[in-house]
This record gives C-alpha cells, structure tokens and sequence, in this order.
C-alpha cells in the first residue's frame, strides 16, 4: 500500500517531549524511592547504579526519540469517500474509516496544544474513536469542516 | 386525558426481594461472622433495620414512579430525593422485550424493557417493572403507529405477533438443553461456585470437628472419589437446572421485519429485535460442541443486550447441530450465507501460531518447574500441548469475503467465526510489529460495535491489503 499523504505539526513533537518529560519526573520519584531504601538497608550498590543507568536510558529514548519517531509516522489523509490514519513505532497500524460510518467530529485543545497553537480532532465511528492528534489549529478546524461535510446520512445507519 | 399512572404494587416486593438478594451474603457476613454468639445487636438489629430501610426505600419508589402513555411518547418521573423526568418519543424506541418472573406471575403482570437508540450499550432506556398485560399491549401498538406515521413500518409487537405459530424458524428440544449444559463448561463454573462457597464456609465451621468427623466419613481414597462424584453431580444437576430455567421453550419466531424470541421456564421473557438492527452474525463452538458438530449463534445486535447476556450480541440458537444453524440462519437473514470455505493463513504463519501459546505458558511454569525439581519437570509436557493448541488454531483461523459480506474466524478452545456485511464495518485495521512485518504479515482487525473487535492474526501482508481495500 502506498504511503499516506498528509503529516500531523512538527510541533507535535515538542509537545510529546513535554508530556514524557512531565512523566518522567513521576517516574524519578518511583526510582529515588527504591534507590533510597537499597540505600539505607545496605542493598548491593551496582542496583543503584544500575536504577540510575536505566533511569537515563529511559529518559534518552522516552523524551529524545520517541516522539520524533512516533512523529516521523503519523500520517493520515481524508478524501470524500473515506479517511485513513497510520501510525505506531513498534506496531504500524493503518485504519480505514469509511466516511459514511462517522458519527461525529470533535475539536479538542488541551493548555499545553493551546500554547503551541495545536489541536486534535476525534473522530467518532458507532463503534470506535479515532483521533489525529496535534495538528495545526486552523488546519484542525478546516479537517473537521471538511469531515463534516463529507459526512452523508445514510439511510441504513444505525 | 393522559392520566399518571403508577407500577402494580407487586413491584415494590419486587424491588425488595432485589435489594435482599443484593444483601445477602455482605449481610451473612456482617451478622454470622462478625458475632460468634448471639447478641440482639448484629443477629436481630442489623437485619431488622435493613429489612425496615429497604421496604422503606421500595414503598417510596414505587410511589414516586408514576408513567403516561400519550400519543407520542412514554412519559416517566422517578426518583425520592432527585426527580427524574424522561420522556421517550415512540418513534424513537427500537426494541422491547417483556418478561415475566416470579412476582409479576403472582400478579398476572408484566415487565416491559424498552431500548431506544443511542444509549448506552446494554442498558435498557426504561423498565417498568410491572404493568399489566393489556398496557404492555398499548405502549406496543403505540410504537407501531408512531413508526407507521414516520414512514418507516417497522411492527415492534412481542405479544400480538406471538400467536402465529407457522413462523417458528427454531425450537430448543429439551434433550437440547441437557446437551447444552452438559457441554457448555457450565459444569465447571457451578463447580467453581460451590468450591468457593465451601471455603467461605471455612470460618464459621469449626474445622478440628469437622476433620475429625471427616476422617471417619473419607477413611480411604474411595470414599473420596465417591464425595468428588458426588460434588460433581450435583454441580451438574445445578448447570442443568440453570439452563433450564434460562432455555427451556426457546422459541425463534421470524417475522416479516423483526426475530421474535421468547423463552423461559418460570421467569418467562418475550423479546422482539429489529432485523434492521442486527449487525452480524457470531457462530461459536468449544471443543467439545464441536466433536458433536454443535455450535451456538449469537446476532450482533446494534443497541444493549436485550437478553441480558453478553453486550451486544443475542442468543438466536443457544445449541444447534451445524447444518441446521446454517439453515436457521438462511431462513431469518437470508443475505448472510454461511459458509465452510476459508482463505487459510500463509505457512510461514505457523511457526508463530505454534510459538505464542508456548512463550505465554513458560513465564508462569518454568519456576515452577525449577522449585519443585523431580516432579516439577513434568510441567514442561504442557509445552508441547500448548504448542499442538496453537497449530490447531492457526489450521481454524482464517477469513473470506463473498459478495458484500466479511467472514473472519479465529480461536484456540472455542472457535469464533464472524460473519457481517461491509456497511455494518465502522472501521478497519491493518496493523503489524516489526516481527510480523519481516515475515510480510497482517494482523486484520474489523470493529463492528463498540467493544467488538473481530481480528485475526498473521495474515498474508497482500490478503490483508485486499480486504482493507475491499471496506473501501
């Protein structure tokens, strides 16, 4: 299958690196905690060492490149007859959704999105949610008009 | 001229017995287990205030629920402290199903379940808990007129339709229902229920009586074969009468527009489903149903789970010989075609098949394989079992596409083959690890209604493509 056409912001990626570094200050403490209690109950030393070293390497791939890859394969397109996004580093998905099958389109701006002039748009099927996430704002407005104008009743919808 | 009305005061026993049966065993535990010698506080207070607040509670609920059938819509107001007013447009309400259980058999009434679009899945919109036979009767004509007038003629009527008796597409026989349960794997959960029932007993048994006593009854390893026996049956006697009171008088009926259902022993249920509304088609088989050539038929049904069962999805056949549900099938849904022939998945998914169940099992096993050393070992045979599992299911997956229909089908103890036609797809999905991308592989995933994703794993990458192109 050929690639898909349109890419999310390269902002995107400053915001998840904001978001997994804010997560990892939550996993800092889980690290010190343990760390200290080997500490203080004279555990082997080279476990700190060790927490301290796995604690940078997740840091590294969490803020540093995992964003940028997750970034790298975003993609989507939206034509009049269906929508398609792909994405995941590990696992590559590509989903299918015929436009006839959307329910309703929403426009979603979190205050960290709103500072970098992002948004997601979701997209709701009967039975699932898709959402592209961290696009330009006024390019998340003009998809979710355009969504909903391609969207058509039909008459065997439930 | 619409008068508010108010449920038949059996509900209020109804609502009662509810809450108690509720209660019961946090109630058994606070009073018996909490006091090991009788005090008037926990053995009569603690019961008699619960008894006093819940019949307390179902008096004002029954008097404060009061509903109105107008021309258009249900009227409801419910609530003691927060009123709740709703109203249901007839035109809009797209199921509804009547039972009949032990309370409303005492009064000759009626339970009316009434399920609109739109709602949460699996929760009826309103229930009126008892209302009489002739009024179940309105609210159902009052539905087909509203549906008549909106231009579409969908008839939702559980009762008038029901007499015909030329339209019955299938009956459960009772030597059924003995099958069913005996092959269901029902056996095993009563059995489950009543070992875990027996070590609850545990704290209050005083254990050195019983063991004593005990050693006297089970001198012998006989003995104790005879008391599983016996443990056994009557777990079994348990599941057969479970199912049925659930199964007995199944009874399909296929109408112009809709699939009747009605069916039960002592707690009868009507239920009338839209075929409109129905999404696919699920054929079910454990293992040993399918040694038998069994299987169950399940409709996936857009709206909550009418029946009470599982989300989504509606009992069409609950036990049925294979060629007789393909029959049954053809003759309510003629545009599904249920078929053997199946796209088998490329060889070089095999190996994963026969791998996954082997790397699953391993994690738990191998320590305990390693701390019990002589006879731990023998642990280890799982492995290969596990493994010839995972070849048999990779021989049962597979999918197919003909015409305008979708047929995917997976499963390792019980096989699962779904059946739906392209419009009733709201998404679908290829996807792939890096493993599976190496070996130029798919796994395809279809969503048909929330919470029921179809997938099958390990299919050829051009396959999958196909299909996916194919929804479009």
């Amino acid at each position: 299958m050929v690639q898909l056409s349109k890419r999310i912001s390269e902002r995107a990626v400053s915001v998840w690196r904001i978001h997994a570094f804010l997560r990892l200050v939550i996993f800092l403490l889980g690290y010190s905690i343990v760390s200290f209690f080997i500490w203080r109950f004279d555990g082997p030393k080279w476990v700190v060492l060790l927490l301290a070293v796995l604690f940078l390497i997740h840091l590294f791939l969490s803020v540093v490149v995992w964003p940028l890859w997750r970034w790298q394969r975003w993609r989507y397109d939206v034509r009049e007859k269906e929508m398609e996004v792909e994405y995941g580093v590990w696992t590559r998905r590509r989903t299918l959704i015929p436009m006839s099958r959307v329910q309703h389109v929403d426009f979603r701006q979190g205050p960290l999105l709103k500072k970098y002039r992002l948004a997601s748009v979701v997209i709701f099927t009967a039975a699932t949610v898709h959402e592209i996430p961290a696009l330009d704002e006024q390019e998340a407005e003009k998809l979710c008009h355009v969504i909903s104008a391609f969207v058509k009743v039909d008459d065997r919808d439930v | 001229m619409f008068e508010k009305k108010r449920l038949h005061p059996i509900s209020i026993f109804s609502y009662v017995a509810k809450q108690w049966r509720d209660m019961l065993l946090p109630l058994f535990m606070a009073v018996v287990l909490k006091a090991r010698e009788v005090s008037m506080v926990w053995n009569i207070a603690v019961p008699a205030v619960a008894l006093f607040y819940t019949t307390l509670a179902g008096f004002f609920t029954w008097l404060r629920f009061t509903y109105q059938i107008n021309d258009e819509e249900l009227y409801i107001e419910q609530g003691i402290f927060i009123r709740q007013k709703s109203s249901i447009p007839f035109e809009r309400i797209q199921g509804i199903s009547l039972s009949i259980g032990f309370f409303q058999r005492l009064a000759g009434v009626v339970q009316v379940h009434i399920e609109t679009a739109g709602n949460e899945l699996g929760k009826a919109e309103a229930v009126l808990t008892a209302v009489t036979k002739e009024e179940a009767e309105q609210i159902a004509q009052q539905i087909r007129r509203a549906k008549e007038k909106g231009g579409s003629a969908e008839a939702i009527s559980p009762i008038s339709g029901s007499e015909l008796s030329d339209d019955i597409a299938f009956s459960l026989r009772f030597r059924d229902v003995f099958l069913l349960s005996a092959t269901s794997g029902g056996v095993f959960g009563a059995l489950a229920a009543i070992s875990a029932f027996i070590s609850q007993l545990d704290d209050f048994i005083s254990y050195d009586v019983l063991y004593r006593d005990m050693q006297g009854v089970i001198r012998n390893a006989l003995d104790g074969a005879l008391a599983l026996v016996v443990l056994f049956l009557v777990a079994y006697a348990l599941s057969v009468g479970r199912h049925l009171l659930r199964y007995a008088f199944f009874t399909v009926r296929n109408q112009k527009e809709t699939i009747g259902i009605s069916r039960g022993l002592f707690e009868k249920q009507l239920l009338t489903v839209s075929k409109k509304r129905v999404q696919g088609m699920i054929i079910k088989e454990n293992v040993i149903q399918r040694l038998l050539g069994y299987v169950s038929v399940h409709m996936i049904h857009a709206g909550g789970s009418l029946d009470g069962g599982e989300n989504g999805s509606i009992v069409l056949c609950p036990f049925v010989k294979k060629e007789r549900a393909v029959s049954v099938i053809a003759a309510c849904f003629p545009e599904y075609c249920i078929h053997q022939q199946f796209q088998p998945l490329p060889q070089r998914a095999r190996v994963r098949y026969m791998l996954r169940p082997v790397y699953v099992l391993a994690i738990p096993i191998s320590p305990l394989a390693y701390f019990f050393q002589p006879w731990g070992i023998g642990l280890l045979l799982l492995l290969p079992l596990a493994s010839y599992l995972g070849y048999k299911s990779y021989r049962m997956a597979g999918w197919t596409i003909s015409g305008e229909q979708l047929a995917l089908r997976n499963g390792m103890f019980r096989i699962e083959t779904m059946y739906t036609r392209k419009y009733c797809i709201q998404s679908i999905a290829t996807s792939a690890t890096w493993f599976q991308k190496r070996k130029q592989l798919r796994t395809l995933a279809v969503a048909v209604m929330p919470r029921m994703f179809f997938k099958v794993t390990d299919v050829d990458e051009k396959e999958a493509e196909a299909v996916y192109m194919w929804v479009r």
